[in-house]
């Protein structure tokens, strides 16, 4: 197994991650095999910034948007309280107890976030093990090389740019 | 900054940030106003009973393709008053651009300064260059009677060379301008990084 990278101090924290449609393919597929054995009701992977990776369940889409920036800041909060009170470690799990559902956020390495809603009757220690295991999956999914990085290209390339931007920005407002 | 060429998605975070009561969330209300609610997430506050910024609100923009590729900007505010400097600090994580919302009242040089200041000391914490990451300056509040103009904001905050724009958000005055020069100067980032 590969290494990945771990937080040093707390301090390498932008994002900077690229997702390509193999890697996408790998890490829908933990979560698929996730969602199957724990099993899980809804699954939410997002970055540290908080935006959206993919999900696996139901939700609205507009809850999803607003969950993943939600999500990433309770990690980011509970990294920080950890860090402040001396109890920080790499792969920080976060779990809620709740009347019907139990939710679990943890880190799969420097740049992503699982978030995880299983039953009340799914035993803890069954699924924490489950969900840092594909924590630490996607992890190492993230941080392998693609191998088909030289036939995707960004687009931004055009030396319209500004103009793209400014059409681009046009079509946000109300007629 | 995220990539995902699967969805053919190109995320950005745009954090506004600024002193306590400057006008970050009127930012972001006034903005969820103004767009086409098709392309817009909820706006997420996460507020104290006193209605002010505990931690961070939250609203996500989906601009139309570029070169294949949706933008998908990520607008969040930080929490202005002092004793929140440890969240501010998180919010500012991953940030591909800023917009820094001075209070252009004459009793809040102090204040504008102090929170200039401590965003550029949490940048360089998390290893980022605050000259080099987009930025834009607006001047908030532009139409109190005592404002202060332009120059001289300019001057007392040393942001000579940097985008600004002067704004009366309750009004919803610059708002939009602001959020399209930080856009424009944030994807033309990503190009440059990208080439």
């Amino acid at each position: 197994m590969s290494s990945y990278p771990t937080p040093e101090n707390n301090v390498t924290l932008r994002t900077g991650i690229t997702i390509f449609p193999s890697q996408a393919k790998a890490m829908d597929q933990v979560i698929s095999e996730l969602a199957e054995r724990s099993p899980a009701a809804f699954i939410l992977v997002t970055d540290v910034s908080g935006h959206l990776v993919t999900s696996k369940g139901d939700s609205d889409k507009r809850h999803l948007l607003a969950l993943a920036a939600l999500v990433a800041g309770d990690l980011a909060a509970s990294q920080e309280i950890a860090r402040m009170t001396g109890e920080y470690k790499s792969c920080q799990l976060v779990l809620r107890e709740g009347e019907k559902v139990n939710t679990f956020i943890a880190e799969a390495g420097l740049f992503l976030v699982v978030f995880v809603l299983v039953a009340r009757d799914v035993p803890l220690g069954w699924a924490r093990i489950l969900i840092q295991e594909a924590a630490h999956q996607i992890a190492e999914i993230i941080s392998t090389p693609s191998d088909d990085v030289s036939s995707l290209k960004i687009g931004l390339d055009d030396e319209n740019l500004q103009d793209l931007i400014g059409e681009a920005f046009d079509t946000l407002l109300k007629e | 900054m995220h990539i995902n060429f699967q969805l053919r998605e190109l995320n950005l975070k745009i954090v506004y940030y600024g002193p306590a009561l400057s006008g970050k969330t009127t930012n972001l209300e006034k903005i969820y106003e103004r767009v086409n609610p098709a392309q817009r997430s909820e706006l997420v506050s996460l507020k104290t009973q006193e209605d002010r910024t505990l931690f961070f609100d939250f609203l996500q923009l989906e601009l139309g393709k570029i070169g294949g590729l949706t933008p998908k900007i990520h607008l969040y505010t930080v929490p202005g008053q002092a004793y929140y400097e440890a969240s501010r600090r998180l919010v500012l994580r991953g940030a591909d651009g800023v917009v820094f919302v001075a209070d252009s009242s004459p009793s809040r040089v102090d204040d504008n300064q102090e929170s200039w200041r401590n965003m550029r000391i949490h940048l360089w914490s998390f290893g980022i260059n605050p000259d080099k990451l987009p930025t834009v300056v607006q001047f908030n509040k532009q139409d109190l009677p005592d404002a202060l103009k332009t120059p001289t904001l300019k001057y007392l905050l040393g942001v000579n060379g940097l985008p600004i724009v002067e704004a009366i958000a309750t009004k919803g005055q610059g708002i939009l301008e602001t959020l399209r020069v930080i856009t424009r100067g944030v994807i033309m980032q990503v190009q440059k990084e990208m080439a």
